[in-house]
């Protein structure tokens, strides 16, 4: 008969609610076997939560799927719109504009990328936009939507898309979720938190009313003050502010003007930039700021005077420093969310990196006799993670010609990472972005903002300008027909509009079949 | 797997870079296979062959080319049809070990394959081994037995994998060993057929580019090998050695290890070992500088160390590092081959990949125990890297395997190595304790049973 080995820890805690401490909860709830282990979250109504990360990533879907959480549930439950991509705008220079898209361009051809050719053929015919190449691209423009087709020969399975959703309601139907599945959840305060004398773990928290909870293993959702990991056991913080500037925020919620958009915006400002997340019935809005730039007051007033509709509550200022704990995992208690570190919304990383830690967790789920071996991968992979995000991040600001205030002249002459000016380099002399086999952005992505932001490649690789000089006119009318295929797909789509009006409907369901993958890109080419 | 177009040799108009490849007799595949590459990238490239050595010390008589190398292959013009028909290919499903574990187990036991292929169905997000290793704490089975490579490659049966994911059929994958001087042959006409010239006169001054793939005997011990002799197998050797024909055979013998493989016509062998009466030594020794600016306008690619990594030519490709070397130069004017800021880059990662291809290849002689005391004193040498004691560390304690980004080993090749060296993790992902006993007891045997009576069905390949 199999006996279960016998697994130390018995009882998880975790410190916080919120995104972060409720994704955490109906994970573990939901993926390990509740014989073995108990769940309590503990969490005070009277601290609030963040609550503004509210556009999110592809992956999000593929972490509903591992839950079993059903699509059109979550769609109600979180007034969901849809999302193929980010629209950045004036980034670059003022008045330009570009999206980033989930989803590729064009096809590579004999291992070489796609952006060669299209360097090479709009030599010869400038009118030629990367746009075009782009299915989703051109769905945004067109303000339309539909679900990626499952055939991976169609045009139609080349892309992928994610959710706008209100945070705070997604917290809250996790919330019911892991309730219903065992996950305990007490409320209060902690105001003290007891470690064991032997090797320093944290044994339990002491609440207000003077209840303990005692634990085996701790996830501190506390958000940035790090409860745990930092006040507690002194982590450390790598900070990264002078590569990413902006150290605060001011959000609101405000009325749509018209319908909403399938993508966000990220609309950069004289001091930072500003966010406008499309939900069903509210628009999100958001202005990310340096506060040796703009005061709190012209931040507010700026945001106010920018809304597409009218406020429907008081704006909410937050205060933050970009960067990482040192060690989100730290003998007994890993850090998620907030409480890791943080790098501001720019790309909608916040949502997506709590799922990557939480997933990372179950996988190296500890016993006592392996917490340190599995400690030291987890902080590998999580180090690894940021530290290439954070670059794709840098890459936004830096990559400008903007000169008009202080901020953007700071930004654009600032000193950046090593391993990022090697990718501008390469990339501005030869167009070459190096592979990776791992990682959230990908060559598709760095396409995006370097062409967006007008970084084109002095030079591109030999073989694509070769098999353009070969034959151009074969090489033209491909490309032609590409843009074509591009623009009739679309146009069959319907629009956002429309898709969420039949979500309503009780009798339309989402198509069957969507496997979602851990990819921003949908199906690849090559 | 899919292939992609073939490509098609491109002249371009304006004029391309020149590339000087220089080779010998023992490097002739690596610099071949440069050449073929290079020129049907539409670069100028002229081949200089020296002669420098008496011995064949670098090239074996056989190479083992990975699916990922086929695919390279097919991309230069050179289909699977003509490496079966003219280079002898045989179908390569699986390495064989033999005598690794000599302090562990019975003779007659000790006999292992590990499959190219992933091994049994992940489940659920979850690795298959996850599942594996929870049942193999009540029942005996080993990773092996899941990999419908090895049940062929046992039984001496193979048919081509089909692309639909619902037949067990779409799990083989497989690879070929060829004969390495008709496998040059084939490299050869491409490069010829691109327009390369096979100059001996030509020198590094008059090219942009000279790539030197050269064997060379440097020994600077950063990259340490197991071995300090090489020689071929005399026929007789080879023909009294156990072989399976779609393995690539790696036994170790009282002389050191003896790799050996089937071609459709022809056996070869070759021997690793510390026989000091052999007159040739291969030596130990780093790509020190990959890239090495030796002129104004000139670059120097030097090869010692690919040439090091346990002198088999067919490891040399899995680095891929002449794709990359392909990449980087393959820029629009000459003098932009000059910019240091390419050759740092083609340092970085070069040296990343090799470094990662090492660590992959060292694994398995981490865990070997051969015979006898000289062969275990030569690998008592090799200590691993930091990245792999982590490896070593976190999988044998959870299961878990890192994703290294400079490992281009898949996860799976890595499980079946070190599962095949009797290696299974002390612990699984707790998720698969979800699983009832009978849940995990069906789902093993169903995808036993299923693997079996697949393996059963497919006819036996030529004698």
């Amino acid at each position: 008969m199999f006996q279960a080995p016998k697994h130390p820890i018995q009882s998880v805690v975790i410190l916080g609610g919120g995104t972060a401490g409720w994704m955490t909860a109906a994970a573990l709830v939901k993926l390990l076997p509740q014989s073995q282990l108990t769940i309590t979250l503990v969490e005070s109504d009277a601290i609030g939560t963040v609550g503004v990360g509210e556009a999110t990533l592809p992956h999000l879907r593929y972490f509903n799927q591992r839950l079993g959480i059903d699509e059109r549930q979550f769609i109600r439950e979180t007034g969901a719109t849809f999302k193929l991509g980010i629209e950045f705008s004036h980034w670059g220079r003022q008045g330009d504009a570009y999206i980033h898209p989930f989803g590729d361009y064009g096809k590579p051809a004999n291992g070489v990328n796609f952006h060669h050719f299209y360097t090479a053929a709009k030599r010869s015919d400038p009118s030629l936009s990367l746009d075009s190449f782009s299915l989703p691209v051109m769905a945004c423009k067109a303000k339309r939507f539909d679900f990626p087709s499952t055939d991976p020969q169609s045009l139609l399975s080349t892309y992928s898309y994610a959710y706008h959703i209100d945070a705070g309601q997604y917290a809250r139907f996790l919330r019911s979720f892991s309730e219903a599945l065992g996950v305990t959840r007490i409320e209060g305060k902690v105001v003290d938190v007891i470690t064991r004398v032997s090797n320093g773990e944290v044994a339990a928290l002491t609440l207000e009313n003077g209840d303990r909870i005692d634990g085996d293993f701790f996830v501190d959702c506390s958000g940035f003050r790090g409860q745990l990991i930092e006040q507690t056991l002194h982590a450390g913080y790598e900070d990264w502010s002078h590569w990413l500037p902006c150290n605060r925020a001011v959000a609101v919620p405000s009325k749509h003007a018209g319908d909403p958009l399938p993508y966000t915006k990220a609309i950069a400002r004289e001091a930072g930039w500003q966010w406008q997340i499309p939900l069903q019935h509210r628009m999100g809005n958001g202005l990310v700021y340096c506060d040796e730039y703009m005061t709190a007051q012209q931040a507010e007033d700026s945001l106010l005077n920018a809304l597409p509709g009218a406020a429907l509550a008081q704006p909410n200022h937050l205060r933050f420093c970009t960067g990482k704990r040192q060690q989100s995992w730290l003998k007994n208690c890993v850090a998620i969310g907030l409480s890791s570190g943080f790098v501001e919304p720019l790309e909608s990383t916040s949502i997506y990196l709590i799922q990557a830690a939480v997933m990372k967790l179950i996988e190296l789920m500890p016993q006592r006799a392996n917490m340190v071996v599995k400690g030291r991968e987890y902080n590998r992979y999580f180090d690894h993670e940021m530290t290439r995000i954070r670059d794709f991040l840098i890459l936004h600001y830096h990559a400008t010609q903007r000169d008009d205030s202080a901020f953007w002249r700071y930004c654009k002459t600032m000193l950046i990472p090593d391993s990022l000016q090697e990718k501008m380099t390469l990339f501005t002399r030869y167009g070459m972005i190096e592979p990776y086999r791992y990682g959230l952005f990908l060559e598709p992505s760095w396409v995006a903002v370097y062409y967006g932001q007008g970084i084109i490649p002095q030079s591109v690789d030999a073989r694509a300008v070769a098999q353009h000089q070969h034959d151009t006119g074969a090489a033209t009318a491909a490309m032609a027909e590409l843009a074509k295929q591009v623009d009739e797909s679309v146009m069959q789509l319907p629009t956002h509009a429309a898709w969420l009006n039949r979500l309503h409907s009780e009798h339309t369901p989402v198509p069957a079949g969507q496997t979602a993958s851990a990819s921003l890109y949908g199906v690849r080419h090559g | 797997m899919v292939k992609p177009a073939q490509m098609q040799c491109v002249s371009a108009k304006t004029t391309p870079v020149s590339v000087l490849v220089m080779l010998d007799q023992s490097s002739t595949l690596l610099g071949m296979f440069c050449a073929a590459m290079l020129s049907q990238a539409g670069f100028s490239v002229n081949v200089n062959k020296r002669n420098r050595h008496k011995h064949h010390l670098g090239d074996h008589s056989a190479v083992v080319l990975t699916p990922e190398l086929l695919i390279t292959l097919s991309q230069l013009g050179i289909e699977e049809s003509a490496l079966v028909g003219r280079a002898e290919g045989q179908y390569y499903l699986a390495d064989r070990l033999m005598n690794w574990r000599a302090t562990c187990v019975a003779p007659e036991s000790d006999e292992t394959l590990i499959g190219l292929a992933p091994s049994g169905v992940n489940a659920n997000g979850i690795r298959f081994l996850h599942y594996l290793t929870r049942y193999r704490a009540a029942h005996s089975a080993n990773l092996s037995d899941f990999s419908l490579n090895t049940l062929c490659a046992q039984r001496g049966v193979f048919t081509h994998p089909v692309s639909d994911p619902r037949s067990v059929l779409s799990t083989l994958e497989y690879g070929l060993m060829v004969n390495t001087e008709a496998l040059v042959e084939l490299l050869r006409e491409v490069a010829i057929r691109c327009g390369a010239g096979f100059d001996a006169s030509a020198k590094s001054m008059e090219h942009n580019l000279t790539i030197d793939c050269c064997f060379s005997d440097i020994d600077d011990g950063n990259w340490p090998l197991p071995f300090s002799t090489y020689r071929r197998l005399s026929e007789a050797e080879v023909s009294a050695m156990s072989v399976l024909p779609l393995c690539h055979n790696q036994a170790w013998t009282e002389q050191g290890l003896a790799q050996t493989c089937q071609l459709k016509t022809s056996r070869h062998g070759q021997l690793f070992g510390h026989q000091a009466e052999y007159a040739f030594a291969v030596g130990n020794s780093a790509p020190p500088e990959w890239v090495v600016s030796a002129e104004v306008g000139q670059i120097i690619l030097n090869n010692q160390g690919l040439m090091r990594y346990l002198a088999d030519q067919g490891l040399l490709f899995y680095a891929g590092i002449l794709q990359l070397l392909s990449d980087t130069i393959a820029r629009e004017a000459p003098d932009q081959l000059s910019d240091p800021v390419l050759h740092h880059y083609f340092n970085r990662t070069a040296l990343q990949r090799y470094s990662g291809c090492y660590d992959t290849a060292m694994l398995r002689f981490y865990f070997a125990q051969p015979h006898t005391e000289a062969n275990r004193r030569g690998l008592s040498q090799y200590q691993p890297s930091s990245e792999l004691t982590h490896l070593f560390d976190l999988y044998s304690q959870s299961g878990v395997l890192p994703e290294y980004e400079h490992y281009e080993a898949d996860t799976h090749w890595l499980e079946n190595s070190l599962a095949a060296l009797g290696q299974y993790p002390q612990g699984h992902d707790l998720m698969v304790d979800g699983l009832s006993e009978q849940q995990l007891d069906t789902f093993i045997t169903q995808i036993r049973s299923r693997l079996n009576a697949t393996a059963q069905r497919l006819p036996r390949i030529e004698e």
